[in-house]
């Protein structure tokens, strides 16, 4: 059975009011969704209480889901990114500055490559990346880290494939403008 | 070769997740669909997918819905019923499986709070429709809800779950029992209210000090992680009676589960007072438990309303019955 097939019947038995399924489903998803929440909002608080909120929001809501193009993990992203920006709206000014604070100083996972010709550290990443647009910021956290396709991305963001494309380009293109200038020190 | 700036960034924005934070937050999650479940009517089965022919599934899927759909619609015809309608007592099953259903203590006293909700709304619209006689059988119906809800949160408590939202809405429908009460005053004819008031008398507990007795010998002794405590301070944390707010007529507050008690929760001890509030125009009720007027007026957080003459024992017109530790469950 394909991983997709089984992420089909694990769908299909939550549709049918399968409780375990939905936990097998949580189990699944919480890394990456998690990651995604945390990357954006800074506080591992608050990541956790908006992930939960997620799996919630997908089990009253998946009832409704049906498979179309993108696939469950667009649908199952597009719920946390509103979420997000949700969190966000209930912010106030003077928290969002603090929180961008937060963010740059993230501690990342992984070191990086140490022997690539021009490398930088991960809080110099993490904080050009709180510069980009909340557009190329979404492209980025949601092509490169979840690894959506550009179809994908576009169901999350509510944007077309093109659109995505122009947006990746971008954000890649002001990144590498922000860490050569060292705008993100 | 560098990495890529793109490598860079995945390498970056990787976040290790704590161990054991998905577990932490996976019991939160789980906890709110299990009281979600509770809530719902359980789904219909979808049919299964078959490489049939395209009209034989159909036609097949059409009978199918057709039956499902005159069985939903007594289902839904029997959850709109009210208590003057034939359907009623099918409506009164429907929720009895439902609550059968429920995944844990804690999902089956959320719905049994919510049916308890329900029995005020049907008192809400028989009073409308001028139909009081139902009044004191859905009053009992309710009892019997938010008794078993009680003792379902009890169980909860001791399996270390966390109760607050229950409790919560636990104090949440017995004030809105207590207002719906209080506002019924000249909407009841004298033989209902009479009856009403033997029914409170019919089901009248035993004293707390028995009441405790056979509780403490049925409650487990052996506490899961999380609850502290004794077994006493267990049965103390059982929410007062449905209908043990007091109301002060002067002040027109409600002041039931919100009192504080020795094991801080909010809830009184056993034995505060298990009072219905006073009817008005009412007349006195014969001499309650004494039991339960030393322990009203010693209860704390009822002070304030210990001196009130509507709230004593006795001149209330009704007496919710205690929790009965040897009634069958529902």
């Amino acid at each position: 059975m394909t991983e997709k097939s089984e992420l089909r019947g694990l769908i299909r038995q939550i549709q049918d009011g399968d409780r375990d399924a939905f936990g097998a489903l949580y189990d699944r998803f919480f890394d990456s969704v998690y990651g995604y929440v945390l990357r954006q909002v800074g506080s591992s608080a608050d990541a956790e209480d908006i992930t939960a909120g997620v799996f919630l929001e997908v089990f009253e809501k998946i009832g409704g889901f049906t498979w179309r193009g993108a696939g469950f993990s667009a649908w199952l992203f597009r719920i946390a990114r509103n979420d997000v920006l949700d969190h966000f709206r209930q912010r106030s000014p003077a928290k969002e500055s603090a929180l961008m604070e937060e963010i740059e100083q993230l501690p990342a996972a992984a070191t990086v490559d140490q022997q690539a010709e021009k490398k930088w550290s991960a809080q110099e990443l993490l904080a050009a990346i709180t510069r980009l647009s909340e557009e190329q910021r979404q492209v980025v956290l949601l092509k490169l880290t979840l690894n959506f396709s550009n179809r994908q991305t576009g169901v999350v963001l509510g944007k077309s494939e093109g659109a995505i494309k122009a947006l990746q380009h971008r954000a890649l293109l002001s990144l590498r403008e922000i860490l050569d200038e060292g705008k993100g020190r | 070769m560098p990495a890529r700036l793109e490598d860079q960034l995945i390498a970056a924005l990787n976040v290790a997740v704590p161990a054991g934070l998905r577990e932490s937050v996976k019991i939160r999650v789980m906890t709110e669909v299990d009281r979600l479940i509770a809530k719902k009517p359980a789904p219909m089965p979808r049919p299964p997918r078959r490489p049939w022919d395209v009209l034989k599934l159909r036609l097949i899927a059409l009978a199918s819905g057709m039956i499902v759909m005159l069985g939903a619609g007594a289902a839904v015809a029997a959850a709109a019923a009210g208590p003057d309608s034939w359907l009623y007592p099918v409506k009164q099953d429907l929720e009895s499986v439902r609550a059968g259903l429920a995944r844990g203590s804690m999902a089956e006293s959320h719905y049994q709070v919510d049916r308890a909700g329900k029995r005020l709304d049907e008192i809400d619209a028989m009073i409308t429709a001028g139909k009081p006689e139902y009044v004191p059988d859905l009053l009992a119906h309710y009892a019997t809800h938010m008794r078993r809800a009680a003792e379902l949160r009890n169980e909860a408590l001791a399996n270390g779950e966390n109760t607050s939202q229950l409790d919560e809405a636990i104090a949440v429908t017995q004030t809105r029992h207590d207002e719906l009460l209080k506002s019924l005053s000249g909407d009841l004819p004298d033989d209902i209210r009479q009856a009403i008031i033997d029914e409170g008398e019919d089901g009248a507990a035993p004293s707390p000090a028995d009441q405790q007795q056979g509780e403490a010998a049925s409650a487990d002794s052996t506490t899961a992680g999380g609850v502290t405590g004794s077994d006493d301070e267990q049965i103390n944390q059982v929410p007062p009676p449905p209908g043990s707010a007091v109301l002060n007529d002067e002040t027109g507050d409600a002041d039931g589960t919100s009192g504080s008690s020795e094991s801080g929760d909010g809830y009184g001890h056993q034995g505060d007072s298990n009072d219905m509030p006073a009817l008005p125009e009412s007349q006195s009720a014969p001499e309650s438990q004494p039991d339960n007027h030393e322990t009203h007026e010693g209860g704390s957080g009822h002070e304030g309303h210990a001196a009130s003459p509507s709230s004593q024992p006795g001149e209330s017109g009704y007496q919710m019955p205690q929790p009965d530790p040897a009634a069958p469950p529902e």
